[in-house]
């Protein structure tokens, strides 16, 4: 990182530019059509709060059809359940089997802006709870309400525990006038892998196609081309991206082992109330105010640098945790989540205190100012990174076990390290791991390079040309 | 040229260097002493493992009238020496009652089983004793108090009621139990009709309506909750960490090769378990409840702590060209003392936040808050002093040991 040419604006611009980032992060930015409100940039009112503090839904869903499920039945479902609360950004969740009752309860906090509280709104968001089998043909017989059921074609090839994930992916095409298409790969488990072959083989002889069924909807009925002994088989079909991705989303969510249905639903009021938000913000607030003042008191022009970096920094945590970054979703602010960003923010802080103390070290060994500083940036640079770095090690690992086992980390990791463990993902540890990882980046932006930039800037100016503002010469 | 070294080495040098190498007794010590506290944590207190990593039961009760989860809490609180966790909803259905749940991870103070009542209707004239012995029959040594009433239905139509108690029967044991009577007496054609259960009467609902007599505490229902998953998720979690701190050491060994990477890596993950060991006292001397955010600040030491020794090692490496004449042990207390003032700056930071969290959830009353930021706040303090002292003093020592192995060998 080499920046040549440090003007006087540089400050300025830097200043503007956290500034305008911290108030878009914190206030949001709605447009407003009449009644419509329509969020553009999501601000902290969008963010998502544990139950603790916000309230939620608790919903217990048992097996349909008085299907007995057994115990380890119901920790797989348990797990897609959890899956599913993680891969939509919920990370606070509660998930319980008791596999005395066959019964498994889900708790989860409401969705950000909920007004109206209605547990049945909020429980669809979970998905549909439907079995997928696959069966072969796509007969349809019309039981007696007149709904289509299966076909006669008798018992389910695999089902939802055979399916390992199912991906969108772009491939050539000979076929297609674009020379690409969009199309479905799916990867099956073990236990399928040898039900597959046959069932293809099957399919292939009697010329009919393999039927993809939630519960009673036929959601896809490709053909077979030929028998996939493998276990990874690919679905064609003219899809759009939309269809392509809702249907390798209905694959993978709807994994369940058995059909479930809710039978008890209620509201949680908040355990702490909100006023325990009220108290964490009032703490932070004083801490922050501490912090502030003991930088600027210990490290001058530096620690007034060091707040402003601090400001970006942890409006820039919010800003991940609401989503505001498009390219990587939203998720729950939980204690875990909280935790990760004051870890974060504190190592924000020892890197302003590493640079702080050195350019007083540079001052004091007689360098120019110029130097002292340049210097200094660069020794300090070394312990931050590698702080740092071990730092997003952390958080990727974490990630990795504990993220949506289709995410990339994951599908590495629970292959090797985590082999012997299921795929779980495990959302409060997830949410100590992204705002962990959101905050480090922050540091690098923040707390080395905005600064870095904004002291170097500020010495430009000869009012600010007195050592005695960067704590060096006292005499 | 060598005059300009001098001159700046003078210049960066220290006034006073402190003898961190010195005070191995001191370190091993505190060492002990904090594993010794943990001893005496674990017989004193134990561990309290919250209800997702124990598993446990959750048991709901329809209730009118206002009451606070806090005074519930207060009002069953002794009856088990496991923490309680108590929950405010509203049932959505038909008619929205209010409803307290009330989780804990013992069951032995309670007797969570059922009265079950399933009635059934049959035609003709039944045997009585071969429906007793079916009944008998089909729950075997499982439960002793199995009893057959035959009476009269409402419409007229004769019927029987089976009653027991057990702490769970599911949909499919019911469905069984009608397979069992069908097959005795095929000529009966007996068919379930429905059942009135009722939570057995246990200390946890005697309590609640003795002192909350208004708030007419009633229809309790019973959920098991297994810890499988979470137990699981736990034990990967710390499969996780155990992988970090290989990732961490390995990372460490190359980025400081020159000053011989993989002791000083491993006497950084030494440093790391003493934080951990010191927030892991801490919560059990406080008798927290070891949840979630526990998990969450072991992690929050475990990058805080690996962070501040990386501070140290880096100026041992940077120390090491400006003097390369010093020895192994003067140059780690001249490195320690140049990081002091920094180390225990940024401490301050961190401290005092968790200090200022603490006192602020103390006063406001939310103390759920404490297990969270107590914990944290010596762990902290323990990340700072074992940054300092454990990890390059340990260090020190090992390279010291390796050193004079080689030279009696020569």
């Amino acid at each position: 990182m080499t920046v040549k040419r440090i003007g006087k604006p540089t400050f300025f611009i830097v200043v503007a530019l956290i500034a305008l980032f911290s108030f878009s992060a914190v206030v949001g930015l709605d447009s407003r059509y009449g009644d419509n409100i329509k969020t553009l940039i999501k601000g902290v009112d969008d963010v998502r709060l544990g139950i603790d503090i916000q309230g939620g839904v608790d919903a217990t869903f048992e097996p349909a059809d008085g299907f007995d499920a057994s115990s380890s039945e119901l920790e797989a479902a348990t797990v897609v359940i959890k899956t599913r609360l993680s891969s939509l950004g919920i990370t606070d969740s509660e998930v319980y089997s008791d596999t005395k009752s066959d019964r498994i309860i889900v708790r989860f906090p409401w969705e950000a802006g909920t007004t109206d509280f209605d547990p049945d709104k909020a429980v669809q968001e979970l998905g549909t709870m439907a079995e997928l089998t696959f069966r072969m043909g796509t007969e349809k017989t019309t039981d007696a309400s007149g709904k289509a059921a299966y076909t006669s074609s008798g018992a389910p090839l695999l089902t939802g525990s055979d399916v390992e994930s199912a991906e969108v992916k772009q491939r050539q095409s000979d076929t297609n006038a674009t020379g690409q298409e969009i199309v479905v790969t799916l990867d099956l488990k073990e236990s399928g892998k040898e039900k597959f072959r046959l069932a293809t083989q099957q399919a292939m002889s009697s010329n009919v196609p393999i039927a993809i069924w939630m519960d009673d909807t036929q959601i896809s009925a490709p053909m077979v081309n030929e028998v996939i002994t493998d276990g990874s088989a690919v679905i064609t079909g003219d899809f759009t991206y939309e269809e392509a991705k809702d249907l390798a989303d209905k694959i993978n969510g709807g994994a369940l082992p058995f059909k479930m249905e809710v039978t008890n639903k209620r509201t949680i009021t908040p355990t702490m109330g909100s006023g325990s938000l009220d108290a964490i913000l009032l703490a932070s607030a004083i801490a922050f105010g501490f912090i502030a003042v003991y930088m600027i008191f210990l490290y001058r022009l530096p620690g007034v640098v060091a707040v402003i970096a601090l400001i970006g920094q942890i409006t820039g945590s919010i800003a991940f945790v609401t989503g505001w970054f498009g390219f990587m979703p939203g998720s729950t602010l939980t204690i875990p989540g909280i935790a990760g960003i004051i870890l974060a923010v504190g190592m924000g802080v020892d890197a302003n205190i590493i640079t702080g103390e050195r350019i007083k070290e540079e001052l004091r060994s007689g360098k120019s100012l110029d130097s002292a500083i340049k210097i200094a940036y660069k020794k300090a640079f070394s312990a931050i990174l590698d702080g740092n770095v071990t730092n997003v090690l952390i958080a990727v690992i974490l990630m990795g076990a504990f993220g949506v086992p289709s995410s990339f980390f994951s599908k590495f990791l629970n292959k090797t390290v985590f082999a012997a463990f299921g795929a779980t993902a495990e959302g409060f540890v997830y949410s100590f791991g992204f705002t962990l990882l959101a905050g480090v980046i922050l540091n690098f932006v923040m707390g080395v390079f905005a600064s870095r930039l904004m002291v170097t800037s500020l010495s430009k100016f000869n009012c600010f040309k007195n050592r005695k503002l960067y704590g060096g010469d006292e005499k | 040229m060598t005059k300009k070294i001098k001159k700046e080495t003078a210049a960066v040098m220290p006034e006073k260097v402190y003898n961190f190498c010195g005070k191995k007794k001191l370190i091993l010590a505190i060492v002990i002493g904090v594993v010794a506290a943990l001893i005496v944590g674990l017989i004193v207190r134990g561990v309290n493992l919250s209800i997702e990593f124990k598993g446990g039961t959750e048991i709901s009760y329809n209730y009118t009238g206002e009451i606070n989860a806090n005074d519930v809490k207060k009002a069953v609180d002794d009856l088990t020496d496991a923490p309680v966790n108590v929950k405010l909803g509203k049932a959505i259905g038909t008619d929205d009652k209010s409803q307290v749940i009330i989780a804990y991870t013992s069951s032995e103070n309670f007797d969570v089983s059922t009265d079950y009542a399933l009635n059934y209707k049959y035609s003709g004239e039944i045997d009585e004793s071969s429906l007793k012995a079916s009944v008998t029959e089909y729950f075997g040594n499982s439960i002793d108090n199995a009893e057959v009433e035959i009476n009269e239905l409402s419409d007229k139509t004769t019927g029987f009621t089976v009653r027991f108690t057990k702490e769970s029967f599911a949909t499919s044991d019911r469905e069984d139990l009608t397979t069992a009577f069908t097959e005795k007496l095929p000529d009966n054609e007996i068919e379930y009709v429905d059942s009135d259960n009722t939570v057995h009467p246990n200390a946890l609902t005697e309590r609640l309506t003795n002192t909350f007599p208004d708030n007419n505490f009633e229809n309790p229902s019973v959920n098991n909750v297994s810890s499988t998953t979470a137990r699981e998720a736990l034990f990967k979690c710390i499969v996780a960490v155990i992988f970090a701190a290989v990732v961490i050491i390995i990372y460490i060994a190359i980025r400081f090769r020159k000053i011989g990477g993989w002791s000083a890596g491993v006497c950084s993950v030494f440093a790391l378990c003493h934080d951990l060991l010191a927030a892991i006292t801490v919560s059990i001397l406080f008798g927290f409840e070891f949840d979630k955010n526990t998990v969450a600040v072991l992690l929050t030491i475990l990058g805080y702590s690996i962070n501040n020794t990386i501070v140290i090692y880096d100026r041992i490496r940077e120390n090491r060209t400006i003097f390369p004449k010093a020895s192994l042990n003067e140059r780690i207390n001249i490195s320690c003392t140049q990081s002091m003032t920094r180390s225990i700056r940024t401490s301050i930071t961190t401290i005092s936040t968790m200090l200022i969290i603490s006192i602020v959830v103390f006063v406001t009353g939310y103390h759920s808050l404490l297990s969270f930021s107590v914990p944290l706040m010596f762990g902290l303090i323990s990340g700072t002093y074992s940054s300092i002292f454990v990890a390059p003093v340990t260090w020190s020592w090992m390279k010291n040991r390796k050193k004079s192995k080689n030279d009696s060998k020569q």
